[in-house]
């Protein structure tokens, strides 16, 4: 074993403190301080799946009591209006804007973050989704649409995009020997932040709501400062491993038997291999139809189980009255909140299951298990069985959670650790195509089975059916994906003069620099408590509202 | 290559476990629902021919302008998620 104790500490004088050099961990660091540092970040940046629960509220910002208003308002004018209330599919345009421009951002700077390390970057992230949150609550303030669209749609989208890969390659480095896990407890994190925020933002409003106001601009402030305090703790707690680092007593798998390849791939040269696009079709093709599905849940659950849901088994759905329908509503939005609990399990589960069985395994899993529930999904609604029908939906999230989980460490099996955070960057692009493609896919055919005449009982099935289709596409890119070509590979000199540049570097020696395994001490212990007490937080206020589907 | 077949043969069974279930459940659905249980959409089985198919684009064609007017009076309304789902829907089916 290799020891240097001075590991991380040599190269960090004279520079800034936001600078890579400064964040090289020194022997004795506990690197299971990592992953909470990264959950510090997406936890907060994570809220913006929850932004819907401003809608409301913003609808009647000018109107207060009922929303003002205008019928026949065009959108661009809705962007300079300061008389008229917002229209709630204006405001959905922000989640569009969210997650194009965190794919954007994300390609744009990935390589960059590279460069300048982690802690750089997320202190940026902090910048731009803090900084956007405030100049959204500016634009709430003025009633300004189009600033709200800037500040937190486009200058936030930047901090999403910087925020979510920061801690990707980061995490990899060090946990060389559950990658999977890791990177996985980071992305759960994104998909726990609604379930903070949102509960959160629901309370913050009510306390500062006035006659005078719906008080969604003071939450948003208030928002922003407690985030900012929370990321800029998980930006400056970010440690890299020392070039060359491995945990005692491990050793790299064979690259013969495993999908695991020790050769590096240049970030210039990754997304000119099949494998790049590959993987980028096989993450588009399984986020869009979880989109498309995620979309189509609650409906479906109100429309087919309709008065079974309220204790009236022999009343279908347009035989419900306002109320009633109001009733099955507000259960359909507990069996949301029950989905995004299977969405944030699913991110640890799979991505830690593709430690053991490998990523390609793991996205079969995805795409025939998917395959089979998809279709099945109709016929376990038709049954009237709700418990299959939930378990049904519950498995189809998780495996759409884990797929944003499980593809960074696919990304580091197949190019290398030293580019995986800018390479998973460039990979990002393939969440905002689904973005697009999964909620316009399931609209559009429902819409044009509606119009073809299709009987209403069919609707679904044949929307399934598709996102069916979809599934089988992945199957096929997954299927399709083999190691890299050789000739794609940087060479020994090429990556140890890439190693040598960067702080941390030690000869091209390896090993645990006094660093080991780590493990869960006090310090450790505590950090965790941090990150995991907001989060049972939002998971109990989950849950409390999942209850009614019982 | 081995993994990949263990795996395989998991989610087949995992899938045939499903279809198990589901056809257990099936089995007791009518004596649940002997009741008159008039939930509208229950799945059942459609049969694609070409002459459906002929069928479906002339109803498509015919119907494509109501299907504009509808999505436009959605976007007057400022609809979105499950209110522009069943809203199309019931506007789809108005006389």
């Amino acid at each position: 074993m290799t020891t240097i104790s001075s590991a991380g500490t040599m190269s960090g004088a004279g520079a800034g403190f936001l600078d890579k050099e400064r964040t090289i961990a020194a022997a004795g660091f506990n690197r299971w301080l990592v992953p909470p540092a990264a959950l510090c970040i997406h936890l907060c940046i994570g809220m913006a799946y929850g932004f819907s629960v401003f809608w409301l509220p913003l609808s009647r910002a000018i109107g207060i009591t009922a929303p003002k208003a205008c019928p026949d308002i065009t959108l661009a004018q809705e962007l300079f209006t300061t008389t008229c209330d917002w229209k709630v599919a204006s405001m959905g345009w922000m989640f569009t804007l969210f997650f194009v421009v965190l794919g954007v951002s994300a390609a744009i700077w990935g390589g960059w973050l590279e460069r300048v390390g982690p802690r750089k970057a997320g202190f940026v992230a902090a910048l731009c989704w803090c900084g956007g949150l405030v100049l959204g609550a500016i634009g709430i303030y003025v009633h300004q649409l189009w600033v709200m669209w800037l500040g937190s749609g486009v200058i936030g989208g930047i901090g999403l995009g910087l925020g979510y890969i920061s801690p990707v390659s980061t995490l990899v480095k060090w946990f060389p020997d559950r990658r999977g896990m890791a990177t996985g407890m980071a992305i759960m994190g994104f998909g726990g932040g609604a379930m903070i925020g949102s509960p959160l933002a629901d309370w913050l409003m009510n306390q500062f709501k006035t006659p005078t106001s719906v008080g969604v601009w003071e939450t948003f402030l208030a928002l922003a400062a407690g985030y900012f305090v929370f990321m800029m703790i998980g930006a400056f707690r970010y440690r890299l491993p020392p070039a060359g680092w491995r945990p005692d007593g491990w050793t790299p798998p064979s690259e013969k038997k495993t999908m695991i390849s020790e050769h590096q791939v240049h970030l210039d040269d990754a997304h000119k291999t099949p494998q790049f696009w590959l993987i980028w079709w096989v993450l588009c093709l399984n986020v869009s139809a979880g989109i498309g599905v995620i979309g189509m849940a609650s409906p479906m659950l109100q429309e087919i189980f309709a008065g079974k849901l309220i204790g009236l088994p022999e009343v279908g759905f347009n035989a419900l009255t306002a109320a009633q329908k109001a009733q099955i509503a507000g259960i359909a939005a507990g069996f949301a909140g029950l989905l995004s609990l299977f969405n944030i399990g699913g991110r640890f589960f799979w991505a830690s299951m593709s430690d053991i069985i490998g990523r390609k395994s793991t996205y079969y899993c995805f795409f025939i298990l998917g395959i089979v529930l998809y279709a099945s999904a109709p016929t376990f609604a038709a049954m009237g069985s709700k418990l299959l029908f939930v378990l049904g939906f519950g498995i189809i999230l998780s495996m759409y959670g884990g797929g944003f989980a499980t593809v960074p460490a696919y990304l580091a099996d197949m190019f290398g650790t030293q580019f995986v955070g800018a390479i998973h960057g460039r990979l990002l692009t393939a969440w905002s195509t689904a973005g697009i493609i999964g909620p316009v896919v399931v609209n559009y055919i429902r819409e044009f089975q509606l119009a073809a005449g299709v009987p209403r009982d069919q609707l679904y099935n044949t929307t399934m059916y598709i996102l069916c289709a979809m599934l089988i596409a992945g199957l096929i890119c997954n299927y399709l994906i083999k190691p890299v070509d050789p000739k794609w590979h940087m060479s020994e000199a090429e990556v140890a003069r890439l190693q040598a540049a960067s702080a941390g570097a030690s000869a091209g020696q390896t090993g645990s620099f006094g660093i080991g395994r780590g493990g869960l001490d006090g310090k450790a212990a505590l950090f965790w408590l941090f990150v995991a007490i907001p989060l049972a937080w939002g998971v109990y206020m989950t849950l409390l509202s999942a209850v009614k589907i019982l | 290559m081995h993994r990949t077949r263990v795996l395989l043969t998991a989610a087949l069974l995992v899938a045939g476990s499903f279809h198990i279930a589901a056809a257990q459940t099936s089995t007791t659905a009518p004596a649940a629902t002997a009741a008159p249980a008039t939930t509208e959409a229950k799945p059942s089985k459609m049969k694609l021919t070409l002459e459906k198919l002929k069928e479906m684009k002339t109803k498509w064609s015919a119907n494509r302008p109501k299907l504009k007017a509808c999505r436009a009076e959605v976007k007057s309304k400022g609809l979105t998620g499950d209110d522009r789902w069943f809203y199309i829907e019931d506007c789809m089916n108005k006389t």
